[in-house]
């Protein structure tokens, strides 16, 4: 049977489809104007998800490339101050008087040193200063702990200074004490050391000057009753001396020596250390002691060197930079962040001492010595700087012996420790190209993640427009088929 | 027959009529065109004809019919399409009140193409985007450690996020209330339509009764009907009654439309409308609990548990407890335990004095049926007819009976009874006497002499009270006059119980026979959780269904409890707004609880070994000679080696374990029982008594469940804040728990934990647990999800999209079937012009006809009457 078509049926249908054909305007419509293929996850709830997890990516990768700029920048600034402080060693290792005295020469006016000693001392205050740099408010080369300036000059601390009454009884205030107490004469086996003799442990004084050869000699005369009382009182001879520091071999005979503590240092109660390496409790007459962050950087103290490991090894300030950031266990995985820490002490050369060689003199006269010296470029300049402000300011010639192997000893690792340094600074520039290489990479990430996520959510502008004159199109359309539907009918026919 | 003379004048009568009414009937069909509902009606007529034959009939006469007759208006409807149209209008207006729902909560936690335009790719979102934010911000803070302005930057975009989270679970509270007042006004409208249907059944049934066909009303009825299956799916039936002996009409019932899955449910059809009963739908109201949060505080703070208006149970001893059994044994309900609140908003243990609100699953009730007079619909059922009672079974009934009859005349008892006060049911009981009748007490005697009651010509003496004598010859009667004497051969019309005839009825043998009708009153039908279909149902889902937060009874245990009222093991995938409410509840709970544990702990050296201030004799801080900064030491315990060797030392290493750690070092550590409690307390106590940790505690909650406290418990979208101390303190993030060797203190611009802060947020994947979200009892602890806050956000929005995307086609189609199967309707049901149109033209010739006819009899019988046989 022929559905029969009625007047109210077919305007309840018109009325859907032009309701309908409205919707689809107002949706081209809405997309025409949004400039957007959806406006809510119900039109596309698989592609809304996408688009939110790429515009995540491309947030997340701004943050990482405004972090890598940040670092970057600072790295700028590392890297120019290390090209200062190099610039700096460059002048000293060019300096014609310290070149003369590398090389054996003298100066007609050796008086120089002293002027290479005051430009060293302040090219060595100049890197630390350099070095006590700003990026922002943080300071480059403090490590992690940026808020503070890493490099202090502080009155050169002595190590053995004792804060406290000393304690016979306690091995840990053993250098406070000359000798080793005798319980015998303290009275008190606790007691351990003593500053009096008296009661001090005793012992045979040995000869200093014993010479056996000699003394084997003598004994000989002495047997074949040759020996004369000048030939006997000798410094040479015996093994021991009496207490009228005459010689003997007889034990029994030898003055009895209290026995000194080998930890004894007799500035246990200095606080500071001067350039001599005297004890002082005057701050102002001490040495200067270069410190970062608090530890002075050529000690040799295992405490201060387990720290100052943990500074250039272990301490770490990682930061994502779009590495692919993870982590085990709550600890970063070190080869997924970057690790912004740059440790002055590390670009420095270094911290505590070594041995190094080095010769003294010039043609046949040269000989070798070996001496601790710091593995710190500041330290180093400063401890030279000392010396050469120890010579004398007329003709120049060193303040001893001493003075001129530990300078020759300090310039040997001069020449290493520079060159440390150029290396570190390599490695900086390196990481500075990874940085920079790491921003163009993020750049491109971020812009590659836009237009993937721009081209799903953005509308095609010719596409849209077109859609919305096709809907407009049929839409009025739609309004004039309504119209010939309301004015259609058999009644209209009728003849009245 | 053949018709009259002025018969003629009838028939073209009654076809004027029948045209004009025909005319009639499309003036109201063409008036009616806009009329919502409206039936096209017909004019059903049929040709006049006197069917029979006279006694006179002559078999040359030729019978002509006599007219047209207007036999009724009738509609034209199809039955079956007004079913179809029903049942597919609830599917529609199920899919139509879900996805209004469902586009409320999007407008709140839809974010796409949300957010500052201005901002470009930057804009996208808002919550979404404060995560991202706080990424950022975290990011630039790794960065530039212990710079105020970074750490103020995140604590600002942190409590932007919470400000965010807040207002869109108050924005999904605020929209919940709003469907649930629109569900009162539903439940409302059902009923106004039940109450109408109802009324209009009885105006149709009167109609009926006199004859009315009623139509207009009936259209009416059906505008209601549809609406009603909107709203409800429904199954509507058209019965017969009897009105009278041999008078039947029609009868309208609705029932529920059988929606339940569950096919062993019957409450799924449920009667709506009986004829002229009715029913109404009934919001079930409870009164108002208490907060479980306040109420799991007070008692978490009532150590002693001495408050009796907290605690729900009491155990054997009389001792308060919140669990249901202890030790296996189940414990009694605390009567004075104030679970309730009043209208003033104080705790009560009544319920009678609480707040009525609505039960939390909104649960509905289908009342019993009634007339407009409040009369209850009855069912008559007869559950017994006519058995003997017995002994001794009913020796009790029996004896009852025997005191009853002793004192009524006649051999029937009838007494109507409710069962208990409440009992709506009456129960007529009838009994009727039967005495045991002697089978001797007959008029005759046969042949043999034995009593018989063929008629014989010898009477039985024994069957008659009196003899009087005539004619010398005994007379016997039953019938007393003044000649009669009681007849002493009388047997009795009886036997008693021992078989003699007797006479006395007191005597006989008595027999109850009983008879019972039961009229069952129309009963309230608690409706279970799926009966429903229709855009009732679907606000009602809107209103209670809470995925996988759902009660794990109402998914595997049959009949449900709480407030709950079945089982339902879909449960766990339909989502309204508690899901929404609650995921974003899980979601603000787990970041507050992820990003405050990070940002608590003791601070370690860089082994990782717990480090302790280091004081001098007075207790204060040694400082760092150089640094001026507070030194510490690792935690080291020094104890014989047990083996005799020398003494042995042990240091507490954040890596440690509890049971790893020596005896001879716990018995050092102050009683304490985990790393934690000592590194806390292990110092001892103060001269105020309060513990001296050991331990150097750093950072605190960053999350709190208000801002003015710090207080990290049953933290949810709608009371997430940062807290107190980190409003109030600058650099209060934990920027590290590592601190170089001999400090207290982490570098200034370490930034391990600030990092570890970030990762959590954006990059680790968290376990979303239902179970972790507190105030819920029983629900699921598998994992209904691993991924970054951000991914869990992103997925409520897509799971919400998806509902969204589907529920829409779901309508659209629905709503495109509603559309064909109502333009079936109106193919059969509605006006056309064209029509009514053929119709005009055609009853406007029929008059034309009829009336040319009424004036060619008239000129003819003019003819006969006037002109015929005249001679002028």
């Amino acid at each position: 049977m022929i559905t029969r078509t009625t007047t109210i049926g077919t305007l309840k249908n018109y009325r859907y489809d032009l309701n309908s054909s409205n919707n689809t305007l107002a949706k081209s419509m809405n997309k025409v104007i949004t400039r957007r293929n959806f406006n809510s996850y119900a039109e596309d709830p698989a592609l809304a998800t996408r688009c939110f997890q790429m515009r995540r990516s491309f947030l997340r990768t701004s943050t990482q490339l405004t972090i890598n700029e940040s670092i970057r920048h600072k790295y700028d600034v590392a890297w120019s101050a290390l090209d200062n402080i190099s610039q700096d060693i460059d002048t000293v290792a060019k300096d014609t008087a310290f070149t003369s005295i590398l090389t054996g020469l003298n100066q007609p006016d050796a008086s120089g040193r002293n002027a290479l000693g005051q430009s060293m001392a302040a090219k060595a205050k100049s890197i630390i200063q350099t070095m006590n740099g700003r990026y922002g408010e943080s300071f480059v080369f403090a490590g992690a702990d940026s808020l503070n300036a890493p490099f202090t000059w502080e009155a050169k601390r002595n190590p053995n200074f004792l804060d406290e009454t000393p304690d016979p009884t306690n091995p840990d205030h053993a250098r406070a004490f000359q000798y080793m107490a005798d319980p015998n004469k303290t009275g008190d086996a606790a007691i351990l050391y003593t500053e009096d003799p008296t009661k001090a442990q005793t012992v045979a004084e040995k000869n200093e000057f014993y010479d056996e050869d000699y003394t084997k000699e003598i004994d000989a005369k002495v047997a074949a009753g040759t020996a004369t009382g000048e030939e006997l009182r000798d410094p040479r001879y015996g093994i021991y001396v009496r207490p009228d520091r005459s010689g003997t071999n007889v034990e029994a005979e030898a003055n009895q020596a209290p026995v000194e503590n080998p930890d004894y240092d007799p500035y246990w109660n200095c606080k500071y250390l001067k350039e001599d390496g005297t004890g002082t409790n005057d701050e102002t007459k001490a040495a200067s002691a270069l410190y970062f962050r608090g530890v002075a950087v050529d000690s040799t103290d295992p405490a201060d060197l387990e720290k100052m490991d943990y500074f250039t090894k272990g301490e770490k300030k990682y930061l994502d930079v779009g590495l692919g950031h993870k982590e085990q266990d709550g600890e970063a995985i070190s080869s997924t962040v970057f690790n912004s820490a740059l440790q002055g002490i590390y670009y420095l050369g270094g911290y505590g001492t070594s041995m190094q060689k080095a010769t003294v003199g010039t043609g046949d006269t040269a000989y070798e010595v070996e001496r601790e010296v710091p593995n710190n470029m500041v330290s180093i300049m400063n401890r030279m700087s000392e010396i050469l402000l120890r010579c004398n300011t007329d003709d120049g010639d060193w303040a001893s012996t001493e003075d001129e192997e530990e300078f020759m000893a300090l310039a040997a690792k001069f020449e290493d420790t520079a060159s440390v340094i150029k290396q570190r600074w390599d490695e900086m520039d390196t990481k500075s190209s990874f940085l920079r290489d790491n921003t163009d990479f993020l750049t491109d990430t971020a812009d590659s993640i836009s237009q993937q996520f721009m081209a799903l959510e953005d509308a095609d502008p010719a596409a849209a427009i077109s859609e919305y004159m096709f809907a407009r199109y049929c839409y009025d359309a739609a309004l004039k088929v309504g119209n010939s539907i309301l004015s259609q009918s058999l009644m209209d026919y009728m003849s009245l | 027959m053949s018709i009259g003379t002025f018969g003629s004048f009838t028939q073209a009568r009654l076809a004027i009529y029948a045209a004009q009414s025909g005319l009639t009937v499309t003036g109201n069909n063409i008036s009616n065109i806009n009329t919502p509902g409206y039936t096209r009606q017909r004019l059903d007529q049929a040709s006049l004809y006197t069917a029979g034959s006279d006694r006179y009939y002559s078999a040359g006469d030729v019978r002509i019919g006599q007219g047209v007759l207007v036999k009724s208006i009738s509609q034209i409807r199809s039955p079956y399409l007004d079913i179809r149209f029903r049942k597919e209008n609830a599917q529609m207006g199920y899919m139509d009140g879900k996805l209004d729902g469902l586009n409320k909560i999007a407008m709140i936690l839809d974010e796409v193409g949300k957010g500052d335009a201005s901002k470009d790719e930057d804009g996208f979102g808002v919550l979404g985007l404060e995560f991202s934010e706080l990424f950022d911000a975290l990011g630039q803070l790794t960065d530039q450690t212990g710079q105020q302005e970074y750490d103020s930057t995140v604590r600002q975009v942190a409590s932007n996020l919470c400000a965010k989270f807040r207002s869109y679970a108050n924005s999904l509270q605020t929209e919940y209330e709003n469907v649930v007042q629109a569900f009162e006004e539903n439940v409302k409208k059902v009923n106004s339509l039940l109450t109408n249907i109802r009324d209009l059944n009885v105006e149709i049934r009167k109609c009926d009764i006199h004859g009315d066909n009623a139509l207009e009303l009936r259209d009416e009825r059906n505008v209601k009907i549809d609406e009603l299956s909107k709203l409800v799916n429904i199954q509507v039936d058209y019965s017969m009654e009897e009105f009278s002996y041999g008078v039947e009409i029609e009868k309208l019932s609705i029932r529920l439309g059988n929606s339940n899955p569950d096919g062993g449910v019957e409450t799924d059809s449920a009667l709506l409308i009986d004829g002229i009963f009715s029913s109404q739908f009934i919001l079930e109201q409870v009164p108002e609990a208490r907060d479980p949060a306040e109420l799991k505080k007070l008692q978490e703070a009532d150590t002693l548990k001495t408050d009796k208006t907290i605690w729900p149970y009491m155990d054997a001893n009389g001792n308060y407890t919140a669990d249901k059994e202890t030790g296996g044994v189940a414990n009694t309900p605390n009567p004075d335990y104030e679970q309730y609140l009043t209208a003033k908003g104080t705790p009560t243990a009544n319920p009678d004095e609480a707040r009525q609100v609505n039960n939390p699953n909104f649960n509905l009730t289908v009342s019993e049926l009634r007339n407009q007079d409040g009369r209850l619909l009855f069912d008559t059922n007869m559950t017994m007819k006519d058995v003997l009672l017995t002994s001794p079974a009913d020796d009790v009934e029996i004896a009852d009976l025997d005191a009853i009859f002793a004192n009524l005349a006649g051999d029937t008892y009838t007494k109507e009874a409710r069962d208990t006060p409440t009992e709506k049911d009456i129960t007529t009981t009838t009994y009727r006497r039967v005495l045991k009748s002697n089978p001797d007490h007959l008029p005759y005697l046969d042949a043999a002499g034995k009593p018989t009651g063929v008629k014989t010509d010898t009477l039985n003496p024994a069957y008659f009270r009196y003899v009087k004598t005539v004619d010398g010859h005994p007379v016997y009667t039953n019938k007393a006059d003044n000649d009669t004497q009681d007849n002493p051969q009388y047997g009795g019309r009886y036997l008693d119980a021992a078989g003699n005839p007797t006479a006395d009825p007191a005597q006989a043998e008595t027999f109850y026979y009983k008879t019972q009708v039961v009229q069952t009153a129309s009963k309230s039908v608690e409706l279970d959780d799926n009966d429903l279909y229709g855009e009732l149902q679907a606000q009602r889902e809107l209103l209670t269904e809470a995925g996988e937060f759902t009660n794990l009874d109402v998914i595997t245990k049959d009949g449900g409890t709480g407030s709950y009222r079945c089982q339902d093991e879909n449960a766990a995938s339909k989502r309204g707004f508690p899901y929404y409410q609650k995921v974003l509840d899980l979601l603000a709970n787990q970041f507050a609880k992820v990003m405050n544990d990070a940002n608590q702990g003791f601070r370690t050296d860089p082994s990782g070994n717990y480090i302790s201030p280091v004081v001098d004799a007075n207790g204060k801080p040694v400082l760092d000679e150089i640094t001026g900064r507070p030194t510490a030491k690792p935690i080291t315990f020094t104890y014989p080696d047990p083996a005799g060797g020398a003494d042995k030392t042990f240091t507490l290493n954040k890596n440690t374990k509890w049971d790893d750690i020596p005896q001879e070092v716990k018995d050092q550590m102050n009683g304490a029982t985990s790393i934690e409690e000592y590194l806390k307390t292990g110092g001892g106590t103060d001269a105020d008594g309060n513990p001296i940790p050991v331990g150097i505690f750093d950072g605190g909650v960053l999350f709190s469940n208000n801002n003015s406290g710090d207080d990290p418990t049953g933290i949810t979208a709608s009371n997430i804040d940062i807290s107190y101390s980190w409003s109030n303190t600058n650099n209060y993030l934990v920027r590290d728990f590592e601190c170089p060797q001999n400090e207290a203190e982490p570098a200034s611009g370490k930034s391990e934990n600030i990092r570890h802060l970030q990762n959590l947020l954006d990059s680790q994947q968290h376990d979303f647990v239902p179970s972790d979200l507190p105030g819920l009892d029983n629900v699921s602890g598998d994992i209904m999800f691993t991924g970054t806050f951000f991914q869990m956000w992103n997925k409520i929005g897509s799971t919400l999209g998806d509902d969204q995307d589907l529920t829409t086609d779901m309508l659209t189609a629905h709503y495109e079937n509603v559309l064909e199967i109502d333009t079936s309707r109106d193919s059969v049901s509605a006006v056309d012009f064209n029509d009514e149109a053929m119709n005009l033209m055609m009853y406007a010739k029929s008059y034309n006809a009829a009336c040319r006819l009424m004036t060619t009899i008239d000129s003819v019988l003019d003819k006969l009457v006037n002109n015929t046989g005249l001679t002028t």
